[in-house]
């Protein structure tokens, strides 16, 4: 497994000056757009190749793209656009570019997430990985002493066992490509202690006892564990909870998309926590960026995925 | 139980809280609290000011040696009041249920003794704490940077994994209580991951039916909406981008959440990196009660005891 040696990455601004270096010393990226025709996704196709990020291909119904490329006052001989006008067949487009090594990142626009997903993960692609997709999230909270990552809380609805461990270990390589080469993992209950009563704390246990073993490499994982304990520590009151991830927390892991985007968005609207998403999974990565999410939020996930997409390269030549 | 007593005008705050708290004692003289596993430097802490306020009247139960010390070293007075001397953990949460079944308190507060075990002992029928048809529930209650109203969340505490039928007394109960704070119509939220309704997202589809049952006036004097993700919920302009058409979004007074990782990690996120001041209690049996966190601060734990007897006071 190839692990970054630089430095960890630990706020968001780092995350954004990494990616742009990288780019600078090694040439811009270019983003696949999977139908580009939408408003908010061509602003983030600007604002990357702007910032010198990413250019990207945009895939789509031509007229329409420069249309929009028009009224956001974008330059039409800056972009690249490739006409498809048929949705399914711009999306395919998207996703071959990509498979030929046309395009470090696959960026959804306006096609159904479902649609692109079946492709990613169709055999009639090479990009299809060993497990399954998952979302990892990256957070800059104001308060907290370094990036806090957390998956799944954008694509997988509630995980069984054997997929919560996919989603951790792709969680794991995000975190390896910002330079965290071991990261401390908490798996997330409302309880610090084994509960019967309570399926979330003993998948938490089972997978801790996997990372004692060996069976999770390159992460210390560690639970069943409260959010306050992960991110705060053990209170001085608290006696025999010996735990090598309380209060030191890279990475959180909770069981259903709900839980993860109800934390999401309580760090987000609540504190106003920086964000950035990337899917991973599969040979490349897949940034989805959404309506609602800030400016400096897309960038975070495009830069994100330019570094999970080095990250994957260069494990795959090892 | 009936609330006949609803404040006339909206609580906003804690501070309001306190006054009112204060203004209601003076009136109808302090509340008698149970402190389960009483031996506990985090409980007298809690206690001390709401002595010295007036507002509690305490029941102490646990190792009585150890309490008698805690409560010198906090600086807390306990001559006065009555200590039931109980060494085992199981025996203490009995003792304290019983006084609740036989009346002998009004509010139970949890110090010493595992969480687990207290609700174990208070949720068995046979205990009679709880009625055949009541569920216990968590409400936590924030007062946010920002908002200029108090947010009801529930169940972030007690009920692990609530079905359809279970969301819906955790939905009414939670609703009950925000009445209780003023909020004659409260907007309720069923929050979710996502807005639109979706056949391989459980929780979205139950958020669907569950807010169609309060179009059809099932669930009271009350406006649901659901899914809606919290985002949404909360803040009108993720409401705006999001174009989401909804009487709830941007203005939820009740956030109901779908199992109890989500709002256990919901409310200490909030009160890990914000100034939000909350407090919290366990409804639906004969008493509030109070099963302060870990990591709880003891404003928060004050905070939840002040709940408490407000809700006793209106519902009266």
């Amino acid at each position: 497994m190839y692990i970054s040696d630089f430095r960890p990455i630990r706020h968001a601004d780092q995350l954004m000056q990494r990616a742009i270096e990288l780019t600078q010393a090694t040439g811009i990226r270019t983003l696949s757009v999977a139908v580009a025709q939408n408003e908010e996704v061509l602003e983030a196709a600007r604002d990357a190749q702007q910032q010198g990020l990413a250019r990207s291909i945009l895939v789509g119904d031509e007229q329409k793209i420069h249309e929009l490329m028009d009224s956001l006052g974008m330059s039409r001989g800056d972009y690249e656009v490739l006409h498809e006008p048929d949705i399914d067949a711009a999306a395919s487009k998207a996703v071959r570019l990509a498979d030929d090594g046309h395009a470090d990142v696959l960026m959804k626009g306006v096609v159904p997430t479902a649609t692109l997903l079946r492709l990613v993960l169709s055999r009639e692609f090479r990009l299809r990985g060993r497990s399954i997709l998952s979302h990892t999230a990256i957070l800059d909270v104001p308060g907290y002493h370094k990036l806090l990552g957390l998956t799944d809380a954008g694509m997988v609805p509630k995980s069984d066992l054997r997929q919560r461990i996919d989603i951790l270990r792709n969680a794991v390589t995000v975190m390896h490509a910002l330079g965290i080469s071991r990261p401390k993992v908490a798996m997330i209950a409302a309880v610090d202690h084994i509960n019967l009563a309570m399926p979330v704390s003993m998948e938490a246990a089972i997978i801790a006892k996997m990372s004692e073993r060996g069976q999770i490499e390159g992460a210390i994982v560690d639970g069943p564990m409260s959010f306050d304990m992960a991110t705060c520590g053990t209170p001085a009151d608290i006696e025999d909870y010996n735990s090598p991830v309380a209060g030191d927390a890279d990475l959180l892991v909770v069981d259903t998309l709900e839980t993860g985007n109800i934390l999401v968005k309580s760090l987000s609207v609540l504190t106003r926590a920086v964000f950035g998403g990337v899917i991973v999974g599969a040979r490349i990565p897949l940034s989805l960026v959404s309506r609602s999410d800030s400016a400096q939020n897309k960038m975070t996930s495009i830069a994100l995925s330019i570094l999970v997409a080095d990250h994957l390269k260069l494990g795959a030549a090892k | 139980m009936n609330a006949k007593h609803l404040p006339s005008q909206l609580i906003t705050s804690f501070k309001q809280i306190k006054e009112l708290v204060l203004t209601s004692t003076a009136k109808n003289g302090p509340q008698r609290m149970a402190i389960t596993g009483a031996h506990d430097a985090a409980a007298m802490a809690v206690l001390a000011p709401l002595v010295k306020d007036g507002l509690i009247y305490p029941t102490l139960i646990g190792d009585g040696r150890r309490i008698r010390s805690k409560a010198e070293s906090a600086g807390v007075s306990i001559s006065s009041y009555p200590v039931i001397d109980v060494k085992d953990e199981h025996d203490a949460c009995a003792a304290a249920a019983e006084l609740a079944v036989r009346g002998e308190t009004d509010i139970l507060y949890r110090g010493k003794v595992p969480a687990y075990d207290m609700l174990k002992v208070l949720c068995t029928r046979a205990t009679g704490f709880r009625q055949t048809q009541d569920l216990l529930t968590h409400v936590a209650v924030f007062e946010m940077d920002g908002m200029n109203r108090l947010v009801f969340v529930s169940d972030g505490g007690v009920v692990v994994a609530p079905d359809l039928d279970m969301k819906i007394r955790i939905l009414n109960q939670a609703v009950q209580i925000a009445r209780q704070f003023g909020v004659t119509r409260p907007k309720v939220a069923l929050l979710a991951a996502v807005e639109t309704v979706a056949s391989y997202l459980p929780v979205a589809m139950e958020g669907a039916a569950i807010a169609k049952m309060g179009d059809r006036g099932q669930l009271g004097n009350a406006i649901v909406d659901g899914p809606l993700s919290l985002d949404v919920a909360l803040s009108p302009e993720s409401a705006e981008v999001k174009r989401v058409n909804s009487l709830v979004a941007g203005s939820a007074d009740v956030l109901i959440v779908p199992q109890i990782e989500a709002g256990n990690v919901m409310y200490k996120a909030v009160m890990t990196f914000t100034n939000a001041k909350m407090g919290g209690i366990v409804v639906g049996g004969k008493t509030p009660v109070i099963i302060p966190g870990l990591f709880d601060r003891s404003e928060t734990r004050i905070y939840s005891v002040l709940l408490a007897i407000w809700l006793n006071h209106t519902m009266k």
